[in-house]
């Protein structure tokens, strides 16, 4: 097959069965999804895995001088297949399914390795921008970000930020993305880098009573009408042990249950502890106090964290 | 190149049939012999060689292992063994051989093409993407605040998770924004600190590289003279009026005669004036956009830096 200067093979997405051995020339490959152009020669081999398993073109291939091509079709592969051992076409087989499952992992392991980047563009960049925890930012400014950081193609990124849409971290309102809450993308991006280099669970990642014990704060907080004092609240432990008997499905509040977020400091003690070997009773604290954001900021993490490795994979 | 079938097709030596007994060992990694093993009846589990020799997969009938051992001599890291009474097919390497022979070229080209395919993007997904590393060291420090003083290593571990470029590289890039002046480097204490000069800058330097990337040319260094001036005049004057777009051809044509309605469009193309109401389609006004007047002016000013040709 002669294929003149200029001429297209096939387009990106058109359906094709056929597989083409470049003989002479040279042709060149382009995607939508990228920048980068491929240049085949001589040798090279376009479209095993349209003949192999009937998949669109990658790409539009495009000859750049004039080029001699041998063609392939399903029926040669047939007819050759037929002449070989049966053993032969299990081996096409093997290696075929392989090629697609090393592809499928390939794009997969680039959304999950750049997920960090676009959280780092996009703490830094709704840090600057930001108005109480909400902040609207550019969405050509975190494209462009992400792209030079770690190279990922445009596509890739729109997929990683529907993903975090769907987790209600943030709204892609082109021209621009609002963050719901800055801090929250602050905590994750630290956390997920904490995972990475300590390989261990992150500290701002909470067990289920601590979640417990902090969303029984939170409801007594905003039943109570007491109005904050510079975003800190205080809970009397009565009113606490009240919510806490219907919010924390039967577990019991205790000094006990309490101890690692008042080590912490996310709540704190209206008495002081000093012998955490023989705490007292609950109901010989009077109440507890705390900063009502960073408790509400580290709940929505603890929401969003579990949930973002289901989503990537 | 013949990619035709060839017509003297050679002796294929067989693949040899063998019937095992559970427990047999099929294959170890300590054996010298590499084979394709297909499994034609029974069932094959592939262990762990190490205690507690954990079953890592088991294989039904019509499944087979080892091509990538026997083709790419990638090694195979299990002890395979029948777990019942199994009938097996082992392709040695001088069968496989004897079958590569026969093939027509396309289909040998064929299967070395998917064997290379498959071992690039393994290779690919443990590499960094990054292709400008230097663009990418940019970017990322460009989002840290200026004149605070951070740890070099710090910085460097940061950096590296998020992009996976090795150390050695981002320590030759760094030399090289430290040789632009975009990054100052200081020691205290045995360790070394860094401390970002103008994150505009880098912000610069980043799209200065994007540009080069494009083939394109970074349009502040492709600025006619006529342009600087009109640069110059604009962000010297801080209280221009909003004026409409033949109000604005007809001011910058009085104050630089060779500035027409092209030139007009030209500057609107670099954006140096915006609607006066973004959030109104109608708006006829423009005014100066001072954030990127600013922007052309510093990156003109520090051409030098960026270009790296101090």
């Amino acid at each position: 097959m002669i294929l003149e200067e200029g001429q297209v093979l096939f387009r990106e997405g058109a359906p094709s069965e056929k597989l083409y051995v470049i003989r002479d020339g040279e042709l060149q490959g382009t995607n939508s999804r990228n920048s980068v152009v491929n240049t085949y020669g001589p040798g090279v081999l376009i479209g095993e895995l349209s003949l192999l398993k009937k998949e669109p073109c990658t790409e539009t291939v495009t000859a750049t001088e004039d080029s001699e091509l041998i063609e392939i079709t399903p029926d040669n592969l047939d007819e050759t297949l037929e002449q070989e051992p049966a053993w032969f076409k299990s081996i096409i087989t093997f290696l075929t399914g392989r090629l697609q499952i090393a592809g499928d992992n390939k794009r997969k392991s680039d959304k999950i390795k750049a997920l960090p980047s676009l959280l780092y563009i996009l703490d830094s960049l709704s840090a600057r921008n930001k108005t109480n925890t909400e902040s609207y930012i550019s969405l050509s400014e975190v494209m462009d970000g992400v792209e030079n950081l770690f190279n990922l193609s445009r596509d890739n990124i729109k997929d990683l930020l529907k993903i975090l849409e769907d987790l209600e971290i943030l709204k892609v309102q082109s021209p621009q993305i609002q963050v719901k809450n800055a801090n929250v993308v602050h905590l994750l991006y630290e956390s997920i880098r904490y995972r990475a280099r300590n390989r261990k669970m992150p500290p701002q990642i909470l067990s289920m009573t601590e979640q417990m014990v902090l969303n029984a704060v939170i409801k007594t907080v905003q039943q109570s009408k007491e109005p904050l004092k510079n975003g800190t609240f205080t809970v009397s432990t009565e009113s606490l042990l009240k919510v806490g008997k219907r919010a924390m499905f039967g577990a019991t509040l205790t000094t006990r249950t309490m101890l690692p977020l008042l080590e912490r400091k996310l709540l704190n003690a209206s008495t002081d502890i000093v012998n955490t070997s023989a705490l007292p009773e609950i109901t010989e604290i009077p109440s507890f106090f705390g900063d009502f954001d960073t408790i509400l900021d580290l709940m929505e993490l603890n929401r969003i964290y579990p949930l973002l490795d289901k989503k990537l994979v | 190149m013949n990619m035709g079938k060839q017509t003297s097709r050679q002796q294929l030596i067989p693949p040899t049939h063998q019937s095992v007994k559970a427990g047999f060992v099929v294959y170890s990694p300590g054996s010298e012999y590499r084979s394709i093993v297909i499994l034609e009846e029974g069932e094959l589990v592939a262990r762990e060689v190490t205690p507690p020799h954990s079953v890592v997969f088991t294989m039904r009938p019509g499944d087979l292992v080892g091509v990538a051992a026997l083709l790419e001599r990638e090694p195979f890291k299990y002890e395979l063994s029948a777990s019942k009474d199994s009938k097996i097919t082992l392709v040695t390497e001088e069968c496989m051989e004897s079958e590569l022979k026969r093939l027509p070229l396309w289909l040998l080209a064929l299967i070395r093409s998917l064997s290379a395919k498959t071992h690039q993007l393994k290779r690919a997904a443990v590499e960094t993407r990054v292709q400008n590393t230097l663009k990418s060291l940019a970017e990322y420090l460009s989002h840290k605040p200026k004149d605070t003083e951070f740890n070099l290593a710090e910085l460097i571990r940061e950096f590296s998770f998020l992009t996976k470029i090795s150390t050695a590289i981002v320590q030759e890039d760094l030399k090289s924004l430290l040789r632009r002046h975009l990054i100052k480097l200081s020691q205290k204490n045995g360790r070394i600190f860094c401390k970002i000069v103008d994150p505009e800058l880098l912000h610069i330097f980043t799209d200065y590289l994007r540009a080069q990337e494009s083939d394109t040319g970074y349009t502040p260094y492709k600025l006619s003279i006529v342009q600087k001036k009109i640069l110059v005049f604009l962000s010297a004057n801080e209280a221009i009026e909003p004026k409409t777009g033949p109000e604005w051809i007809s001011f910058i044509h009085e104050k630089f005669s060779d500035a027409d309605v092209s030139q007009w469009i030209n500057l609107l193309k670099m954006e140096w004036f915006i609607k006066a109401d973004q959030n109104n389609p109608d708006c006829d006004n423009f005014t100066v956009n001072k954030a990127k007047v600013y922007y052309f002016l510093k990156a003109l000013r520090y051409e030098t830096n960026i270009r790296g040709v101090l």
